[in-house]
């Protein structure tokens, strides 16, 4: 693609949606209005208090990213079907959470944890354990918000924004939208991004039903986007792209949306969105309705093939075309300008919604967890939601600098690393919720492994497509352990595997030794409907 | 009875993570290959589901 001037019908109209929100960020703080802010429950959570709609929308604008309306489409448009394991992923996730939501809710009302660190600490008797949960949390979030970065980026490129230089930097806008993001969340806490994800949603769902009945109208049918994509994927060497998956990957299809659905709710800015609920009738209702944004995603992923058959390319920027921008363009091509305007609004708030929540998420825990925890134990509850507050800054200039001194490629690298640890922290969590049977120090190893063969299995994997040797996918080639068969396999689900051995065999050999076990300071009453109070 | 309704949830969950089931271009409907409707009908029948178990439990 040439360079291109900007486009000031799409400018405008995403200016001003983008600026309405702005003004909603910042009235937020009066909404539902707080005795005051100066409590990590109130800041933090919201004031434990939303009800199953604002509920909806706030863990909808929370677990579907703009990242994943960029990266999904871009990712069927580039390699095919494997993009389509969101699909299974997004399917399986609520029926296999929905009594793990609701214990861990149960369990953190009735004892008033705000992070599921705190969970852990005071469940295993390890603060030790729940540091290393914080820690695993802290680390898995902060690329996700820079890939939320990245999704802005890809709709500022389509509108001739961002390619020229300001203040000795081509990253400027983001830079203005993140301290604008950063502004209104310190003031205005997890209320901001839940009354913006009204916003959000409702653009978003505009938008997609729009793209997904128009655009296969306009390119002559879905009988045509197929045969277009079965075209371009029949002309490539790959043989791992197509419509359907190659026998090899069928297990890596798999255990990729059975590992990714199993990780979902073990995201920290997952957990904060759950705890924020009022009720667990709130949290079974959300179970049910969640899977509508499952069904947009579906159909939105398709629009990768659409893209294909629309004939549309990738921007190109300092030589690398950037596959992320298949969806803006897709827009820019096939809508009226005013429209894709509001298309790359609603991508460009999608973005800001979830990057709200995780630095939220991540301040919680660093405030918890590492301060409260460690560095000053008789903290208040207003100088615990000042100290997250002033974190939830520091996180989002850290999401910022990955961008601006990182390759966007190692964002992603990271994300993808963040999926596989976040999963080792399983054990601690879910396990937990039904056990204390584990002993602390088998569950802090176990971890320790978990994450060590996690890594390792990402180092060695490759991806042939772009030249990477390293950390080139998601799919692990079980030949590498020497078994004779050409199946992959989602590294994450085997490092859990080696993680619950180690913590499996190491309790009773702990117990055994007499080391001293932790002790749980909850009641089984804490995890059941009409939780004691406290 | 309500104990055993919790295991309907493993239909959904382990009809979705086989694609050895589904991984094929036809048939189709309204021209979309198998392997992509057939994955998205597992949502409505996830949510049947979840309803009626969160339906039948306690509260």
């Amino acid at each position: 693609m040439t360079h291109r001037g900007v486009n000031t019908v799409e400018l405008t109209v995403f200016l001003i949606i983008f600026g309405a929100v702005t003004i909603l960020g910042f009235l937020a703080a009066r909404w539902r209005r707080a005795e005051n802010l100066d409590h990590l429950d109130e800041w933090g959570l919201g004031g434990r208090n939303f009800g199953p709609v604002i509920t909806w929308f706030l863990i909808g604008g929370d677990l579907y990213t703009a990242y994943t309306f960029v990266a999904v489409p871009a990712l069927l448009y580039g390699a095919g079907v494997l993009g389509f394991f969101a699909v299974p992923y997004t399917v399986v996730v609520y029926p296999m959470v929905l009594f793990v939501a609701l214990r861990l809710w149960s369990v953190a009302r009735a004892r008033g944890y705000v992070t599921v660190a705190d969970f852990v600490a005071a469940r295993h008797g390890s603060p030790g354990l729940g540091l290393a949960i914080a820690l695993t949390g802290i680390v898995a979030t902060m690329p996700y918000i820079a890939l939320q970065l990245i999704g802005i980026e890809a709709v500022l490129k389509t509108m001739g924004i961002g390619t020229q230089r300001f203040m000795g930097t081509d990253d400027w806008p983001v830079i203005i939208a993140f301290l604008i993001l950063a502004v209104y969340t310190y003031r205005s806490g997890l209320r901001a991004p839940a009354l913006i994800a009204f916003v959000k949603d409702a653009l978003i769902y505009i938008v997609v039903i729009t793209a997904v009945i128009a655009i296969p109208i306009k390119l002559g049918g879905f009988d045509h986007i197929f045969a277009a994509a079965h075209d371009k994927f029949a002309a490539t060497p790959n043989p791992n792209d197509g419509l359907t998956l190659p026998h090899a990957n069928l297990t890596g299809y798999s255990t990729l949306a059975l590992g990714s659905a199993m990780a979902l709710f073990l995201y920290p800015h997952s957990v904060t969105g759950l705890l924020a609920a009022r009720s667990r009738g709130t949290i079974k209702r959300n179970m049910t309705a969640l899977p509508a944004y499952s069904l947009m995603l579906g159909l939105l992923a398709l629009l990768g093939y659409m893209a294909i058959a629309a004939g549309v390319k990738p921007i190109v920027t300092g030589g690398k075309p950037d596959p992320n921008t298949i969806v803006p363009q897709l827009f820019d091509s096939q809508f009226p300008e005013w429209f894709a305007g509001v298309a790359f609004a609603a991508i460009a708030i999608g973005a800001l919604v979830p990057a709200a929540i995780m630095s939220i998420a991540a301040a919680n825990l660093f405030s918890r967890n590492v301060w409260t925890a460690y560095l000053r134990p008789q903290a208040s509850h207003a100088e615990q939601a000042k100290v997250a507050r002033l974190a939830s800054l520091v996180v989002k200039a850290g999401a910022v600098a990955v961008i601006l001194v990182l390759e966007p490629q190692f964002s992603i690298d990271l994300q993808l690393i963040g999926g596989v640890i976040i999963l080792q922290t399983l054990p601690s969590v879910v396990l937990g919720l039904w056990t204390c049977w584990f002993h602390r120090w088998a569950l802090l190893l176990g971890w320790a492994a978990g994450l060590t063969a996690g890594l390792a299995m990402l180092y060695v994997t490759p991806n042939p497509a772009n030249h990477k040797h390293h950390f080139g996918g998601s799919l692990y080639a079980l030949s590498k352990l020497g078994f004779d068969t050409k199946n992959t396999i989602y590294p994450g689900l085997l490092a859990l595997g080696v993680n619950l051995l180690v913590a499996v065999v190491l309790t009773p050999v702990l117990r055994g030794m007499r080391v001293a076990a932790g002790v749980d300071a909850t009641l089984a009453s804490d995890y059941g409907p009409a939780p004691v109070r406290i | 009875m309500r104990r055993a309704l919790k295991f309907l949830l493993l239909v959904p969950i382990v009809g979705a993570l086989l694609p050895w089931t589904y991984n094929r271009t036809d048939p189709r409907l309204f021209d979309i290959p198998f392997f992509y409707w057939f994955q998205l009908m597992w949502l409505p029948v996830g949510v049947a589901v979840t309803a009626l178990v969160v339906g039948g439990s306690e509260e």
